[in-house]
């Protein structure tokens, strides 16, 4: 079974190394981009499974990526989850209205990116992590 | 009262907060969509929560609040400063009605006439029949009926022109006559009923004999001159087997045929409920992303992504989903709720009216406590350092030894918990600063508009705690500062542009923690005080004499603005300086125990700073003695305490001074102040120097005492109205003091 892949869209350095490291412990391919610009590139060359992205990039923020991503007639139905450090309900929504799927507030918790990515790219979640959910 | 209506208060609270925060940032940037929708959603929700509790006024008001939202975001209504303040003018009632609603359950009597005032002052803006455009929307599905009344029956009804009314359609359960429930019964308690349709749900039996007239086998329609919301209440007990829809008819002659179309709520998202897990929280999301704005491509790619991301999500939980299933379950928000909880079987077949949402789940992080608690918990913590004290005069009689040394180690530790116990209760009390601020982008916003005058408010240090006594202290006099730097300190547009300043001033609010007590800083970049103007005007006002004002230094001509009596609105405007309240500000700020700073360039700008302690309820004072009575002075007033030698008082008449640092203080006696018993006196004087103000004081008295921390006590019976005190307190031996006011006194 081909593995899940997942692209990491973000700026800092440090947020990248940590998503791909937390996402390829749990069997994940990741795939980085520091901006929006090269994250549509990304996508294009190799559609991935889910996209993770930051709201602030240079060149072109994660806004703007997922509005142009959700125009994409091949690339429109890729779950996307928006991460940022702002923790405001309006930015949420913001957030949403731009295509993302799902927001998560920096620095997210190693377990929760892991669930998060697995509940969208539809990989079971392991035993007794989610499980018994009705 | 109920909890569910002290959720209501402190939801409504925090939704006209957001609200008036949403607005501001509204007529800045007329195209700013999140505040629209906050805006919108803060009026929407209130409409909602508000109808639970039968408050029709509010209700109708926010309802209109909404109504012109979504004429804005529909963009054909356009954002101007009337409308921000007719909106603005709205949330202000709302606020007041809240407000109300808090100290007395209800609202006062005049709210349906100040309702129906705000409604026509925020329809007065809407273009002709702008307002009205829905009606070109289709009926909503089930009221078609309404489209389809004849002339006659309109005419009944009295509603030949175009109107917005409110359409009922009962269908009740045929058990209801043994449930209690009479139909009719019900329609004549609907308010304002225009038209009432009887009809059979089935066609009647041919004879009379198979008729059951226990079962109800009718169907009731109804239109009604009232608001949807004032019509709801009626049905409370059949929600499920009514219908309630805004509908607004088209006039008859034009368009017969065509007849009315109807605009229909749209249904707002349930309130989520706190989810179980992660995966539940993003479905229900999901849902929230069908239900979000955006033109038909946008939400066709939503639908398609939503579709995918629950697919995805059902088979990470091992619930995998049909493909087509889901491609229907995701033509709306609703749809997909109930895709992913089915309802219960056996429903009532007939639909539920889409109705508004409960309130919002109202989970907060904050534990909230009543303030008249947190104060008994403060007096027992009072009265706990109070008696822990008492050791102190323990520890001295207990002389040297074994014992004392325990009584010591005791004793310091409990000093040790009791200051933690203290600190931690003391911290219960704070609040951040940010509550002072709230008011200020409006009033800024306001008076700036009133004087035509643009100014950029800058706020900072909103997360600075400072005891709710502090903060309803700072409120006032905030306000004061804030509209005095608008009126006085910031120049017109032109005026600025003149003197090659930024057309639009700065007006910066900063807070601040500084040596256990709270900063305010109020900083203008207007024109400034010029301090030989106000050498002048207190020179002219007699404030003080000319060769006194000729004296005083820059800093001090500026502090004149403080003086009691000199700052008149007249006097000051004209010298582009500041006064009015400016006594007041000072006054208040050193009642709470703190003072004011100024410092003013002219042509630059003008800062404020106002110095606060922490917390009122705990007081430091000197205990001094006079006569054989013990007396506090509060510390915050206390510069010093000395030991003058007789010599170096000089006395002139009655009246008595003595040189300190180069300066020639006035200096009284407390006996004399109080009206004790003078005595002959010693060859020195025990004096405790207050600052007051500007001027510095000494105060002799015949012994001076500890430093003691009391819960002071306000005046009360017989001694309410005292004045020169500002209450008593009991210090640590038990023995009773009078706390002095000392500017009172002198």
């Amino acid at each position: 079974m081909t593995p899940f892949r997942i692209l990491v869209v973000d700026d800092a350095v440090t947020v990248r190394a940590f998503s791909r490291s937390v996402l390829e412990a749990d069997g994940f391919v990741v795939d980085e981009a520091v901006n929006g610009i090269e994250g549509l590139e990304r996508a294009m060359a190799n559609p991935p499974d889910l996209v993770i992205v930051d709201v602030n990039m240079r060149k072109m923020d994660g806004y703007t990526m997922l509005r142009v991503l959700r125009r994409d007639p091949v690339l429109r139905a890729i779950p996307a989850i928006m991460i940022s450090t702002e923790s405001k309900e309006s930015d949420r929504e913001q957030a949403l209205l731009a295509g993302a799927n799902w927001y998560i507030v920096k620095p997210p918790r190693p377990e929760v990116l892991v669930e998060a990515a697995r509940l969208l790219t539809g990989r079971p979640l392991q035993p007794g992590r989610g499980e018994g959910v009705p | 009262m109920s909890d569910l209506f002290d959720q209501f208060i402190t939801e409504s609270q925090e939704l006209l907060e957001e609200a008036g925060a949403a607005l501001l940032a509204l007529e800045r940037d007329p195209g700013d969509r999140p505040s629209v929708d906050g805006l919108f959603r803060a009026f929407h929700t209130l409409k909602g929560a508000s109808a639970l509790f039968d408050l029709v006024p509010f209700t109708r008001l926010v309802h209109a609040g909404e109504d012109t939202l979504s004429l804005l975001r529909d963009g054909r209504r356009s954002m101007t400063p009337e409308l921000a303040d007719r909106l603005f003018r709205a949330l202000d009632q709302c606020g007041r009605w809240v407000t109300a609603l808090e100290a007395g359950g209800t609202l006062p009597p005049d709210a349906p006439d100040a309702a129906d005032r705000l409604l026509r002052d925020l329809r007065d803006g809407e273009g002709r029949g702008e307002g009205r455009q829905a009606a070109s929307l289709p009926a909503p599905p089930g009221f078609d009926w309404v489209a389809a009344l004849d002339a006659a029956e309109r005419h009944a009804a009295g509603l030949a022109e175009e109107a917005a009314v409110t359409a009922i359609d009962y269908a009740p359960d045929p058990e209801c006559f043994f449930t209690g429930d009479d139909p009719l019964a019900l329609f004549r308690r609907v308010p304002d009923l225009r038209l009432l349709r009887i009809e059979p749900v089935e066609p009647l039996p041919a004879s009379p004999a198979q008729f059951d007239p226990y079962r109800c086998v009718l169907r009731l329609r109804a239109l009604s001159g009232a608001l949807p919301e004032e019509v709801v209440p009626v049905f409370r007990s059949v929600p499920d087997q009514v219908r309630i829809s805004a509908v607004t008819l088209a006039p008859l002659p034009p368009e017969r045929g065509a007849g009315g179309s109807a605009s229909a709520e749209t249904p707002p998202a349930p309130a989520s409920l706190a989810p179980a897990s992660l995966a539940e929280a993003m479905l229900a999301e999901q849902a929230r992303i069908l239900d979000l704005p955006g033109d038909a491509a946008e939400r066709e790619a939503r639908r398609a992504v939503v579709a995918r991301a629950v697919e995805a999500i059902l088979a990470a939980l091992g619930r995998p989903a049909e493909r087509p299933t889901l491609e229907a379950a995701t033509t709306d928000g609703a749809a997909l709720r109930r895709f992913l909880t089915p309802p219960p079987a056996g429903g009532p077949s007939a639909a539920p009216a889409e109705r508004a949402p409960p309130p919002a789940a109202m989970v907060r992080r904050a534990l909230r406590v009543e303030p008249e608690r947190v104060d008994a918990l403060m007096t027992l913590i009072a009265e706990l350092s109070v008696a822990k004290a008492e050791l102190a005069p323990l520890q001295r009689r207990a002389g040297g030894g074994d014992f004392a040394r325990d009584l010591k180690a005791v004793s310091d530790r409990l000093d040790g918990l009791v200051g933690d116990l203290r600190h931690a209760a003391l911290r219960l009390r704070l609040l951040p600063l940010a509550r002072v601020f709230d008011p200020l982008p409006r009033l800024v916003r306001d008076t700036a508009r009133k004087l035509g005058k643009t100014v950029e408010l800058a706020l900072d240090g909103g997360e600075t705690e400072a005891d709710k006594d502090i903060l309803d202290v700072l409120g006032e006099p905030l306000l004061h500062l804030v509209r005095n730097a608008l009126d006085h300190g910031i120049e017109s547009p032109d005026r600025r542009t003149a003197a090659g300043k930024p057309s639009t001033g700065t007006l910066r609010v900063r807070a601040l923690q500084d040596k256990g007590g709270v900063v305010l800083e109020v900083t203008d970049d207007g024109a400034g005080i010029d301090p030989a103007a106000m050498r002048r005007a207190a020179a002219a006002k007699g404030v003080l004499t000319p060769e006194a004002a000729a004296e005083l230094n820059d800093a001090d001509a500026v502090r004149l603005v403080f003086a009691p009596g000199f700052s008149t609105a007249a006097g000051v405007s004209d010298l582009s300086g500041r006064g009015v309240g400016m006594d007041a500000v000072r006054a208040a700020v050193e009642r709470a125990g703190g003072r004011v700073e100024i410092a003013s360039t002219p042509g630059t700008g003008t800062t404020v700073r106002l110095l606060l302690p922490l917390t009122l309820s705990i007081t430091r004072v000197l205990v001094v003695e006079a006569a054989g009575s013990l007396y506090g002075v509060p510390v915050a007033v206390v510069d010093s305490v000395q030991r003058v030698p007789r010599s170096a008082v000089r006395a002139v008449k009655r009246a008595e001074s003595l040189v300190l640092r180069d300066r020639v203080v006035p200096l009284v006696r407390l006996r004399r102040l109080l009206g004790l018993p003078e005595e002959a006196r010693g060859d020195a004087d025990c004096v405790v120097l207050a600052e007051l103000g500007d001027a510095p004081v000494a105060v002799a008295v015949d012994d001076v005492g500890d430093r003691a921390d009391v819960v002071l006590r306000p005046l009360n019976g017989v001694l309410r109205g005292l004045r020169g005190y500002t209450g008593t307190a009991v210090l640590g031996d038990g023995r009773l003091i009078l706390v002095l006011d000392l500017r009172e006194l002198l």
